[in-house]
Order: C-alpha cells, then structure tokens, then sequence
C-alpha cells in the first residue's frame, strides 16, 4: 500500500498540529477544526502529543502597552468607566438569563402587573464622607429597596455593603449593593439613615461592618 | 485594577473556564501567568518583535473569545493557550507575501540573545520536562534530518514547502518523509 493509500484524518490532524500546511489545505483543515468535533479532538490530540517540543520557546516579557491595547479592544465601551453601567455591562449575559428565567415562571408575571407604579416610601442621597469620591441614591418602594452609584466605581475585588442605622443606633445589614438587597419585614423609621462602606466580595463575614464607612444618607420622606 | 498575588499558584484550566463566564479579573491573571510565554513563542516564529506585539494581542483576543471552546476539550491548559498562539502566527507566516524561506535564519540569534536571559517557563517544571524529555527521546529515534525537520516546522513555522527547500529534496518527497516521521513519533510517544 502506498503512503497515499493510508493518509487519512489523523495524518492530516498531525500535520495541521505542526503547522506544515498551507493554502487552501491548511485553510480547508481550520474549517474542519471549527466545524467537525471528532476532527478537533484529533488535532488537540497532536497538539498534545506536540507539546513537549515547548520548551523550546522561552519566556519573554511583553510591553505593557499590549495588554492595554488588549484591554482597550476588548472592553473599551462602558465597561472602563466602570460603575453601576460597567457591572451591568460586564455581568449582562449572566443578568440577561437569570431576567429571561425569571420572567418566565407565571407568579412572576402577576408581579410584574404590580410592579408598574412602585410607591416611593423614601429617598435618600447618601453623600461621601472625607476623601471618598463616591455618592449613592437609595429609593425605598412598597416594592423593595433600590440604591444606585451615581459617582464612582467599585474597586473590582471589594464589595458595597449598605447598613441601615436605626436612631438607636442599631446597625443592621441590607446586603451589598451587588447582590440582593433584602428589606423584607424591614421597618424604617424616618430617623434612621442608610450608610455604606467597603467589604469583602460578598459582605462583611461578621454582620458588622469591617472596612471603613464611606457614605452616609439621611431619609426623606416623599 | 485588581491587584495580583504573584506568589500563588494558578490554575489555568479553572481560570479560563472563569474568562468563558466573561470574568475579566481571571482573564488579567491569565494574561499575567502566561503572556510571557506567548510573547516567547511568537517572536521565535515571526522573528519579528513588533509583529510579536501585534500578534500577541489578537491571542489574548482570541482566548477571550474562545475561552468557551477550552472547556469542552480535554486539552492540558497551557499547551492549549500555546496551541492559538502558534496557529495564530501560522497563519501570519503563512500570508506574508514576500518568501520567507531565505530570511528565515537571519535575525533569530538576535531574538535568541534576548530570550537567553529570561527565567525559566512553567514548561520547565518537573512534569514537563517529563513530557519533553520523552519527546526529546523520541525525537532522537528518527534520522537527525527527520527530527530536525519536524522541529523546524513546530518551532520556527516551516512550511513543507520551505522544507523541502532546505533539504534540496522533491516536495512530495518531503510529505511522504513527514507523514512517516510523525507516525514514528507518535508510535514512540504512546509507547514510553
């Protein structure tokens, strides 16, 4: 039998691994890469077998100004202004399912009936306090609790954590600014104020706040 | 910016599983862990540094883009990532319109003396020095030219034509050679 006889897709996947083709060959060999699963594997597989030879390529450090470059093709819309927009923004595939799921099941499309016209209960701007250079608005609804940045961003590896601070001077946790805020069976008095400061991903671990406070609002009854 | 831990160790595979989730914070990590690397295997195969840099980033574009595809392969991560960045410059190498075959050798000891100097990769931890101490042997079981060959396709993007034209033998000559070779190699590989 001659070679040509016994060429086939594993041949073909070798050679494409290697990187010998060219033209409509190596071309015609990437189609099937994108479009064929059991041809893929096989090329992984050189790829694979292939990678010892590896160590033949040393490490040398890049420029910084490509991994801007990268950035600013990659995320230069909203993303790096950063903000509510750039959370929204970056999050939008996860926060598009879970709206689409969510939307879906039947009590809560008799919710959304209600949800129209909320009753806004309370508002407050809830200012920075010192050097922080941020500002928060909070609208308490019949139907919930909404707080927006209005100036800002998030440091990506920390959290907002909003506190509602009763005239007590009880402190009690309304979860971080993205996740859920909870203010189920909540009674806000009109004394009370909001205040937010700067957690760990997820909230303070304790229920009491642990990173500085770097904003404070009193209640305005609307 | 999130600032990295550079004492810790990642794992790359869970980080771009993280990047097809659009997690840009991991895609930072990964970029820090690997560029290197990457940045190392395009200059040896453009022997071009501003084509490198260029180069380099529609890589990182790419995994970006296709961190979705890693997840349902069963591919190591990091000969995964070198996998786009090689296939990436083939395709450069490959649509450059002057021939490249007689400037091949010229400015690679330049990019040589530049790479001499840089710390040691993460190919060379114990696992992989395994893996390419058994390459290495295997690469040994061929005739020299045939290793040799072999080797310049994968590290410095040769074409079967430019092999042919470096060893002065009949382009289908050269496939027959290849074909055979890398039938060897594999047979050696998945013996050892």
């Amino acid at each position: 039998m001659s070679d040509d006889a016994k060429y086939n897709d594993d041949d073909l996947a070798a050679e494409y691994a290697l990187g010998v083709l060219e033209g409509a060959e190596r071309e015609n060999a990437q189609k099937r890469v994108e479009n064929d699963v059991n041809f893929a594997r096989l090329v992984s597989s050189w790829e694979e077998k292939l990678s010892g030879l590896n160590h033949e390529f040393k490490e040398v450090e890049a420029p910084a100004s490509v991994k801007k470059a990268i950035d600013d093709k990659l995320f230069a819309e909203p993303v790096a202004s950063g903000g509510m927009l750039g959370l929204l923004t970056r999050y939008r595939i996860p926060i598009l399912l879970a709206v689409l799921i969510f939307a879906a099941t039947p009590r809560v499309m008799d919710y959304f009936a209600e949800i129209t016209a909320p009753q806004v209960i309370y508002t407050s701007s809830i200012n920075a306090l010192e050097d922080y250079q941020v500002a928060f608005v909070a609208q308490v609804t019949d139907q919930g609790l909404t707080v927006t940045q209005s100036q800002g961003t998030k440091p990506a590896d920390k959290d907002y954590e909003l506190w509602l601070v009763k005239s007590d001077g009880e402190v009690v946790t309304l979860g971080v600014l993205s996740g859920e805020l909870n203010p189920e069976g909540l009674e806000i008095a009109p004394d009370a104020k909001f205040a937010i400061s700067i957690e760990q991903i997820g909230g303070s671990p304790t229920g009491v706040a642990q990173g500085p406070v770097v904003a404070l609002g009193e209640l305005t009854r609307v | 910016m999130k600032r990295v831990e550079l004492s810790k160790t990642y794992d790359i595979s869970e980080l771009i599983a993280q990047v097809a989730l659009r997690d840009r914070d991991a895609f930072d990590v990964i970029y820090s862990q690997t560029s290197a690397k990457l940045f190392g295997v395009l200059l040896r195969l453009l022997n071009d540094r501003a084509e490198a840099e260029d180069a380099l980033q529609e890589v990182y574009v790419r995994v970006w883009q296709k961190a979705d595809r890693f997840a349902t392969q069963e591919a190591n991560a990091m000969s995964w990532l070198i996998a786009i960045a090689r296939n990436h410059a083939i395709d450069r190498i490959r649509t450059r319109k002057a021939p490249t075959s007689s400037a091949k050798t010229s400015d690679i000891d330049d990019v040589s003396d530049v790479m001499a100097s840089e710390a040691p990769s993460p190919e060379d931890s114990a696992v992989n020095m395994g893996e390419a101490r058994r390459i290495d042997y295997c690469m040994g079981q061929l005739d020299e030219d045939k290793a040799d060959a072999v080797k310049s396709a994968y590290v410095e993007g040769y074409s079967y034509q430019e092999l042919a034209d470096k060893y002065h033998i009949p382009l289908n000559t050269m496939r027959t050679w290849l074909r055979r070779s890398l039938k060897s190699l594999r047979e050696c590989l998945e013996s050892n």
